[in-house]
This record gives C-alpha cells, sequence and structure tokens, in this order.
C-alpha cells in the first residue's frame, strides 16, 4: 500500500521519450481525381461515355513517412530506395505508414477487393456506384444482380451474423469533404512512426480500373491481393475477401499504375508537432 | 504460509520421471559445420520421375549429415553454384518424413492417416541463399547469414536481408521454413549474374532426438521449381549416412505409396523398439 501511493503521484508525469510520435495530417486529392470518364449504358450495352466527378471513384489512399524522395529512378516522385536486390526495386523503408479509407469486404464476391471504406452513405450508394457508375453490377453468388437496399443489407446480416448497419465499416460518414477549390480533403493519423527531423510525408491514391470498353473489370485496384484476406466457406459458398498487399508502402512503384495520383515528395516535417498536408497532384499518365 | 505452498508445489512435481537430459543432443564426432564446396547445376532431365536415389547423381546432388553444435553455436553446412543467367530451384529435404494424423491427407492418398509419426527421428535444416559476395559466415568455420545494416539519408539504420531464398506459407505468409522432416526448396533468379557465384546455406535448426545425426539431401537443378515439384519424396534415402537408419527405407516406401500403405505399415510396427509410427 505505501509502496503504490508514490506509483499514484507519477500519472501524467512519466516521458518515455520514444522516437514514435502520432502524426495527424490532411490528405489533399485534386478534383481531377475524383473525376473519370465512365460508361453510358442501356440495357446493360455501352452505348457512349461521360465524365463525372464523384468521391466514390476515389480509391485507398497510402500514406508514408520516409527518408527522402527519389526524383530520378521513376517518372514520377517516389520515396528513396535501400539497395536494388535481385534486381527488385529497393525497399523506401518507411518510418511509419496509413491509409485514408481501407478495402473492406462488402457481404458479396463480386465486388470484393473493390470496397474502400469511407466512400459510400448506404447500400443503396454501392449499388448504385457500381451498377449506374462503373458498369458492372453487384451480383450474388449465384450471379443474380442485386438491385435491392434491402436485399444487400439482409444478405450482410447473415454473412456477418450482424443486426446493425453501425458494425459495418463498408458504409457511414464519408471521409472526404470538398474545399473551397473544388478539391477533396480528408484527415489522417500515422500511428508510432519514427520520427526524424526533417523526413518526407509522401502518398499515393490508387484509383480503380475504369473502361468505357469493357466494364467487366471495372472498380478493381492494383494493391489489393483477391487471394488474401478472410476465407469464408458455407457449403458450396467458398469465398476470398481479398486484403491489401503488405509491402505497399515498402514498394510502392510496384502497384503504382497509369491513372493513379502520387504526392510531390515536397511534403516534410521537422517538428514533432506539425501537421502536414499531403497534396496528391502527381498524375500517372502513359 | 509461504514455506507450505512451496512445499506444496515441489510435491506436484513428484512423479516426473524426465529429467530433460534425453532431449540433449549427444556428442557423435560428427562435424556440425562442414563446407561443401562448389556445387553443379543439375539439368532437371536427368532427374528421374520416381525421385531421386543416393547413388543416383553421385556428385551432382549431396547426401550429407550434420552433428549437433556445441551450445550457442550455429551449424549447417554451406556450399557454392555459379548462376546460370536464370532461375535454378534449390531442393534441400532432412530426414525423414514428417505427417500428423491431423492433416489432411494429399490429394492421391486414399484415406487419413490412422497412426501418428514418430518425430524423434526427424531433422530440421533450413534453406537459406544469395550471393556470396552478401555471405557473412566463413565456410567450413563459422555459419552465418545474408544481413547487413543500410543506413538512410536520415541516419537512420535499416537491417537489410540479402538472402534470395525466399518461401511462403500458408496464406502466402512471407519467409517461412519447413518444419522437422519437411522438404524445402526456393528459387533463385540469376538473370544477368551467369557465372556469379551464389552461396547456399543449410542451417540446423535441431537434430534428430534419437541419435543427434541430422541427414540430409541437397542439390540445385536449372530451371523454375515449378517445372520440378519438389516434394516429401523428390530425394529419396536421405537418412543413408544415419545410425538409425534401419526402418527409414520401408518407412519413406509407405509414405510415398498412399495413407492406406502407410497405415498398414505403421500397425505392423507398432510393437517394434523403437516404433517408426506412433499409435496415440
Amino acid at each position: 500500500m505505501r509502496a503504490l501511493l508514490p506509483l499514484t503521484l507519477l500519472v501524467g508525469c512519466f516521458q518515455e521519450n520514444l522516437p514514435q510520435i502520432d502524426v495527424v495530417g490532411k490528405v489533399v486529392l485534386p478534383r481531377a481525381a475524383a473525376t473519370r470518364s465512365v460508361p453510358i449504358l442501356e440495357d446493360g450495352q455501352v452505348v457512349g461515355n461521360e465524365e463525372v466527378t464523384d468521391v466514390r471513384l476515389v480509391g485507398p489512399i497510402f500514406v508514408g513517412a520516409y527518408s527522402g524522395i527519389d526524383t530520378t529512378s521513376f517518372t514520377y516522385p517516389h520515396p528513396a530506395m535501400g539497395p536494388v536486390i535481385a534486381g527488385e526495386a529497393g525497399d523506401a523503408f518507411p518510418y511509419g505508414g496509413t491509409t485514408v479509407g481501407r478495402y473492406d469486404y462488402a457481404c458479396y464476391e463480386s465486388i470484393a477487393c473493390k470496397v474502400t471504406t469511407g466512400r459510400f452513405k448506404d447500400y443503396a450508394d454501392i449499388i448504385d456506384y457500381f451498377g449506374k457508375v462503373l458498369g458492372a453490377p453487384v451480383v450474388d453468388s449465384h450471379g443474380f444482380e442485386i438491385s435491392s437496399a434491402d436485399t444487400f443489407q439482409q444478405y450482410c446480416y447473415d454473412y456477418f451474423n450482424i443486426t446493425s448497419d453501425q458494425e459495418l465499416s463498408f458504409i457511414g460518414d464519408e471521409q472526404f469533404t470538398e474545399n473551397a477549390d473544388g478539391d477533396f480533403e480528408a484527415s489522417f493519423q500515422m500511428p508510432r512512426t519514427t520520427f526524424k527531423e526533417g523526413m518526407t510525408i509522401w502518398g499515393f491514391m490508387d484509383a480503380p480500373v475504369v473502361s468505357v470498353v469493357d466494364t467487366l473489370n471495372n472498380g478493381t485496384f492494383s494493391t489489393c491481393d483477391a487471394d488474401a484476406g478472410r476465407d469464408y466457406t458455407e457449403y458450396d459458398n467458398v469465398v476470398d475477401e481479398g486484403a491489401a498487399y503488405d509491402d505497399i508502402l515498402n514498394l510502392p512503384s510496384g502497384y503504382l499504375r497509369v491513372g493513379d495520383w502520387v504526392s510531390d515528395g515536397s511534403t516534410t516535417m521537422t517538428s514533432q508537432d506539425d501537421q502536414p498536408t499531403v497534396t496528391l497532384g502527381v498524375s500517372l499518365e502513359e | 504460509m509461504q514455506s507450505t505452498l512451496s512445499l506444496l508445489l515441489i510435491l506436484g512435481l513428484v512423479g516426473c520421471d524426465s529429467s530433460g537430459f534425453e532431449f540433449r543432443p549427444k556428442n557423435t564426432g560428427v562435424p556440425a559445420v562442414v563446407d561443401l564446396g562448389e556445387f553443379p547445376v543439375v539439368s532437371p532431365d536427368e532427374v528421374p520421375g520416381d525421385g531421386i536415389t543416393a547413388g543416383v547423381l553421385d556428385g551432382m546432388v549431396h547426401y550429407g549429415e550434420l552433428g549437433a553444435p556445441d551450445p550457442g553455436v550455429t551449424g549447417g553446412a554451406t556450399f557454392t553454384f555459379a548462376g546460370t543467367g536464370g532461375p535454378v530451384c534449390v531442393v534441400l529435404d532432412p530426414e525423414a518424413v514428417y505427417w500428423t494424423k491431423l492433416e489432411s491427407p494429399q490429394a492421391d492418398r486414399t484415406s487419413g492417416f490412422a497412426y501418428d509419426d514418430n518425430v524423434q527421428d526427424d531433422a530440421d535444416v533450413d534453406l537459406q541463399a544469395g550471393l556470396s559476395a552478401y555471405y557473412t559466415g566463413s565456410p567450413g568455420v563459422e555459419i552465418g547469414d545474408f544481413e547487413a545494416i543500410y543506413t538512410d539519408q536520415m541516419g537512420q539504420d535499416h537491417e537489410i536481408v540479402f538472402n534470395e531464398c525466399l518461401q511462403t506459407g500458408y496464406s502466402n505468409t512471407p519467409n517461412v521454413h519447413g518444419g522437422r522432416g519437411t522438404v524445402e526448396y526456393c528459387e533463385i533468379d540469376t538473370d544477368q549474374r551467369g557465372g556469379v557465384a551464389f552461396t547456399v546455406v543449410v542451417k540446423t535448426f535441431m537434430v534428430p532426438i534419437d541419435d543427434s545425426i541430422a541427414n540430409y539431401a541437397v542439390g540445385v537443378f536449372d530451371g523454375p521449381c515449378q517445372a520440378l515439384a519438389p516434394e516429401e519424396c523428390f530425394f529419396r534415402d536421405e537418412y543413408t549416412l544415419g545410425e538409425s537408419s534401419d526402418y527409414f527405407s520401408e518407412l519413406e516406401d509407405a509414405f510415398c505409396g498412399n495413407a492406406r500403405k502407410l497405415n498398414n505399415y505403421c500397425e505392423d510396427h507398432l510393437e517394434d523398439d523403437n516404433p517408426p509410427c506412433l499409435d496415440r
């Protein structure tokens, strides 16, 4: 009891002096990154295309803290890399990392690896995005199109054994808000990041595949591994739920594709209290 | 009160008939660290369809043994090979075979396993390989690894592993090793590194409990591993040099047949002094 008293007095006074901090900041995505040419459909057939701006077209954004930027090895700013081993791009050795939106399994395998959290308000929003925007409707395990939000909800409740939408991460509040310039902003937190004075905060947005000719693969992402994640089996319904690859921030060049957006690498942190803003202003083009 | 509790705990130990000393490796005189020199890269055309047996590819693959290292010392074997300019497959098989009743039988087996493996006769050796220039050990003297420290432009140190022998496990778990008695293999791309020396390390993870000598077979084969499809019966007789190899040949034959054959073999030898299988 007597030993406990001094310990109680220490509450709130103990500084561990760890080199890790929680970085809190913001990503800014140009309006152009959420603007894509999408197919116009009639009776399931592509009859043309139109340009739309839709925040649901924003894929997961990967943000990392790095030692610096390499502007010579690629056609875009890339984190500085360690030695090249066996011909592979070098590891960028991030000090920490996070995402703005992550892959989540939205009950149907047809949209596995295609749904990012923080992009959809409700079930109807998902049905609308895949059916009307991408031309690749949500279908069940028998190939039947899901057009009712109630059906979607009921199937999710059965699949996950839940009783409330609050238990699902892929619907709810949207992460992005439109700023005065018409661009989109979202906050991020990068927990337990090793702080080095002058370190660079770099990130990229994995844009979904959107073809106005063949819509079959619309909505897929290069950073999602369809064979990973939870395996779900119920009788003859065998599902791979998909998950992000585990070395995206170490080897980003392996995942970047034409259409993705990266930051220019100019965001640095000189103080642990800095709140960096990462603007993904560089578009990867052919 | 405390004395009573202590006494109770000590009394609770009565009945343990194991001191643990039987699990200590014996000093067999077999070297724990060896260097095997340079290996040729074997053409897959020379690999027999029913597996490589001792003596068939003499001088091209190696059947060897490793003794238990002293405490605190890493044991193992090393050898080199020259890059071909393309993919090569390194295959290592420690003695002898391993299975459990709980695992699913392989596709070509006719039923589940009825008995458990006697694990006391199995060795576990792990495979690593990379450019010889990055190898930190002294061949034949001290086993090393392929690790180095890279300091980035901010002065932060990062450990880099130059081991190119990367094996994936279930659910794509990266950088894993097989367990006791289980074959290990990996593909190394020697593109643009033809003629460059690579070092392979057969690192001793565990010598068998029964004789303290880890027998193994190892070789380097031209081409991708997918074409070779190495599995437990790719190398046969990998226990040839071992002292307790009296039943291994029959056991491996039964294992490489099917589960029913293995079950029958086990049933016939459950009462042996040193049984190859256990009924638990």
